[in-house]
C-alpha cells in the first residue's frame, strides 16, 4: 500500500506541475478550434437553426379549402415557428427565388389538388429544391418537406370532411361559417400536436436534443478528445526504463497504470471545472443560445462537472491506452491526434449523427466518442439511461486493462527492440 | 556458514522470442564480494539475461542466492536485487529528490544524503534539479542511486557507464569497487575496458551460449572472440 502512495503522489506532483501549460495549451486550441467552429457554421449555415424554413406555394390560389389549410397550417404555434409559407402566382417566379435563395424550396401543387384528395386520389405534390449538399439546412429543408405533405394532405381531407358532415347535418350556411373556423382549428391542432412537430427530432439529433444543443455536445466531446493531444509533452513515454524498475521492485503493471491513470483523470476533471466555471461566468452576461442551457443557474455548471465524471472516465482511459501504444512523443502526437479527429468524425460531434450510414451510426454507439456523445446529451437533456452510464464506466475500465495489459507486454518486450 | 561462503549460481537460463532461442541453457556462479562482466556483440542477449535476473522478463531457469532460487521468490529477490537498465528509470518532470522519494523514505534519503550511497555518486550537489535539466552524466549517477535504493546484495549493471564521461564512468567504477568491498555481488553487461579490469570473471554470450574468457587485459583478443 506505501509503495501505491509513494507512486501515487509523485505521479500527482507530476501532473501538478504540468498542468498549467497543459491548461494553456487546451484553452488555446480551444479557443482557436471554437472560432474556427463559429466562423465556419457563420458562413455555411447562418441562422439556420433559428430562421424559418420558407416554402414557396404554387397553384389551385383560387381554392378556397386550400387557402383554409395553408392558413391553419400558419396560424398553428407550432408549425409558424418553423415553416413559412409563400404563395407565387406561377413556378418560373418561385424558381427565380429558390435560386436566390430566398426561400428553401417550393411545392407545386397539382390542379384539381384538393378535389383528388375528397375522391381520394392520390396527386402528388411536386417538391423543388436545391441539389442536396451536405449543409442542415437541405437535409432539415428535406425532413419539413415531408411534414408539410402530411399536414396538407391531412388538414384538406380534414376539412372537407367536416364540411361535408355539417352540410349533411342540415347546418345553415352562417352558422357553418361560424363552427368551421373552429372545427378545423380544433382538428388540425388534435392531427398536428406538438409531439408530432417534435417529429423534427427525427433528422437525426439525438434525444430531443436542440440543434445548437446537438453542437454543443459534439463540440465538447472533440474538446475532450483534444486533451489527449495537449497533455502529449508530459504523458508520452519515450523508453520503458521506469516501468521496467518499477516492475523489478514488485510494481505490478496494473498498480503502475493506476496511479499514472488517476492523475491524468483528475487534471481532465479539473480542466473541466475550470472551462464549465468560465461558461457558467460568461452565461451571466452572454446568452449562448442554447435551450439546453436556459435554465441552468451557475451553480448547476459544477453539478454537470461532476455528471460528466463517466464521459471523462472513457475519454480519458482510451487516450492513456493510446499513450501506451504509441513509442516516443510524435508517434503519441500523431495518434491522439488522428484518433481524436477520427472519433470525433465517426462519433458525430462534427456532423449529426444522422448523415452516415446506419452502419457507421451503430458502430458509433460503441466507440468512446460515440459513448461519450449519448451520456453527454442525455445529461443535457436529462435523459440518461442506464445504457449510457454502463457503457461509460465499463468502456474505461476495460481501456484500463488493455492499457496494463500493453504495459505489461512492452516490459517484458524484447531489450534490443525496447 | 558465513556470507562469503554462498554461492550465487545461475542455471540453465532459456530464452526464445518466437522461434529465436537468445539464450541457451546460460549457466555460471560467483562469490559474493566479486564482480563478473558479461560481454558479447550487441543484440547478444546481455540485457535479456540481465532482465531476466531482475524479474523483469520471464525466463526458464535458476537464480539461486544461499541456496534458494530466486526465480521462484519474487518477493525475495526484489529485496536482494538491485537493477541498474541501461537507459535513465526517472521521472523527468520531477526533480532528483522526488524520485528518490520514490525509493527512499524521508528519513533514509536524508541520512543517504549526508552519509550513504546518495553523497557517493553526488546527487546531493543537484537535489532540487528537475531531471530534465540535467546532464546525462547526472541522470546516470541518479539513475544508479534509485535503482540500488533497496541496498540490494547483487546488483545487476546493464552497460551502466555507456555513454558517460570520463568523471561519470570514474564514479562508477569506484561504485563497483565499493560494493566488492561491501561483499556485494556485481554482475554487468560491459564494453568498457576499464570496468573489465575490474572483473573477477568475464564471460562471452555468443550465439546464445554463455562461455568464459580468460580476460587478460587484451582487448583485442576479446574483439576478436566477440566477433
Amino acid at each position: 500500500m506505501k509503495r501505491f502512495s509513494n507512486y501515487l503522489a509523485l505521479q500527482f506532483k507530476r501532473t501538478a506541475k504540468t498542468f498549467i501549460m497543459v491548461l494553456a495549451v487546451t484553452l488555446i486550441l480551444l479557443t482557436a478550434a471554437g472560432a474556427v467552429g463559429i466562423t465556419v457554421a457563420a458562413s455555411q449555415n447562418s441562422g439556420e437553426f433559428s430562421k424559418k424554413v420558407t416554402v414557396g406555394i404554387i397553384g389551385d390560389d383560387d381554392d378556397p379549402l386550400l387557402d383554409l389549410g395553408f392558413s391553419l397550417l400558419e396560424q398553428m404555434e407550432s408549425v409558424k415557428l418553423i415553416i413559412g409559407f409563400v404563395h407565387y402566382p406561377d413556378e418560373s417566379s418561385a424558381l427565380r427565388d429558390l435560386r436566390a435563395s430566398k426561400i428553401d424550396s417550393y411545392a407545386l401543387l397539382p390542379e384539381n389538388f384538393s378535389d383528388s384528395l375528397i375522391s381520394g386520389d392520390n396527386y402528388s405534390i411536386h417538391y423543388v429544391m436545391p441539389k442536396i449538399g451536405t449543409g442542415i439546412n437541405e437535409v432539415l429543408t428535406r425532413e419539413i418537406l415531408g411534414v408539410i405533405s402530411n399536414y396538407v394532405v391531412e388538414t384538406q381531407a380534414g376539412v372537407t370532411a367536416m364540411i361535408d358532415y355539417a352540410g349533411e347535418q342540415g347546418l345553415s350556411s352562417e352558422k357553418m361559417n361560424v363552427l368551421n373556423l373552429d372545427m378545423s382549428l380544433a382538428y388540425t391542432n388534435l392531427i398536428a400536436r406538438r409531439d408530432s412537430i417534435a417529429e423534427i427530432t427525427e433528422i437525426g439529433f439525438v434525444s430531443s436534443l436542440s440543434a445548437a444543443g446537438y453542437f454543443l455536445s459534439g463540440f465538447s466531446i472533440f474538446f475532450l478528445l483534444l486533451w489527449g493531444v495537449c497533455s502529449c509533452t508530459y504523458m508520452a513515454s519515450s523508453n520503458c526504463f521506469l516501468p521496467k524498475l518499477l516492475y523489478s521492485r514488485g510494481y505490478k503493471s496494473l498498480l503502475q497504470i493506476i496511479c499514472e491513470y488517476l492523475p491524468y483523470l483528475a487534471a481532465a476533471f479539473l480542466m473541466l471545472i475550470i472551462v464549465l466555471g468560465g461558461a457558467a461566468v460568461i452565461s451571466g452576461f452572454v446568452d449562448f443560445n442554447i435551450p439546453e442551457l436556459y435554465y441552468l443557474l451557475p451553480r448547476d455548471y459544477f453539478i454537470m462537472a461532476f455528471k460528466l465524471i463517466p464521459v471523462l472516465f472513457i475519454i480519458t482511459s482510451f487516450q492513456f491506452l493510446l499513450y501506451e501504444l504509441a513509442s516516443g512523443i510524435i508517434n503519441a502526437l500523431m495518434l491522439q491526434l488522428i484518433m481524436a479527429v477520427l472519433l470525433g468524425y465517426a462519433g458525430g460531434c462534427f456532423y449529426p449523427i444522422y448523415f452516415f450510414p446506419e452502419t457507421v451510426q451503430r458502430l458509433a454507439d460503441f466507440l468512446p466518442a460515440g459513448i461519450a456523445f449519448n451520456y453527454f446529451s442525455g445529461i443535457l437533456t436529462e435523459s440518461l439511461r442506464t445504457r449510457d452510464v454502463a457503457f461509460a464506466l465499463g468502456g474505461g475500465v476495460v481501456f484500463l486493462a488493455l492499457s496494463a495489459a500493453q504495459r505489461q507486454f512492452k516490459i517484458k518486450g524484447r531489450e534490443d527492440q525496447q | 556458514m558465513s556470507e562469503n561462503d554462498m554461492d550465487i549460481r545461475i542455471v540453465n537460463i532459456q530464452k526464445s522470442f518466437g522461434r529465436k532461442t537468445v539464450l541457451k541453457d546460460v549457466s555460471f556462479d560467483m562469490d559474493l564480494g566479486s564482480c563478473a562482466a558479461i560481454v558479447g556483440a550487441n543484440g547478444s542477449g546481455k540485457s535479456t539475461l540481465l532482465s531476466i535476473l531482475a524479474g523483469v522478463q520471464r525466463g526458464n531457469g535458476s537464480f539461486f542466492y544461499a541456496g534458494e532460487d530466486l526465480m521462484k521468490n519474487p518477493k525475495k529477490r526484489s529485496s536482494l536485487v538491485g537493477y541498474i537498465p541501461q537507459g535513465a528509470p526517472l521521472i523527468q518532470e520531477l526533480s532528483a529528490r522526488d524520485n528518490l522519494l520514490l525509493w527512499f523514505s524521508p528519513d533514509r534519503l536524508k541520512y543517504e544524503s549526508e552519509h550513504g550511497v546518495i553523497k557517493q555518486f553526488g546527487v546531493d550537489e543537484f537535489l532540487k534539479v528537475p531531471v530534465r535539466k540535467m546532464s546525462g552524466g547526472m541522470k546516470k549517477r541518479l539513475s544508479i542511486v534509485c535503482a540500488v535504493a533497496n541496498d540490494p546484495k547483487i546488483i545487476l549493471m546493464d552497460e551502466a557507464a555507456a555513454a558517460l564521461d570520463l568523471v561519470c564512468k570514474q564514479v562508477i567504477r569506484d561504485y563497483i569497487r565499493s560494493c566488492k568491498s561491501q561483499n556485494k555481488a556485481i554482475i554487468l553487461s560491459t564494453h568498457d575496458e576499464r570496468e573489465l579490469a575490474l572483473c573477477d570473471k568475464v564471460y562471452l554470450l555468443k550465439g546464445g551460449e554463455l562461455s568464459q574468457f580468460g580476460y587478460d587485459g587484451n582487448i583485442d583478443k576479446l574483439v576478436e572472440h566477440i566477433k
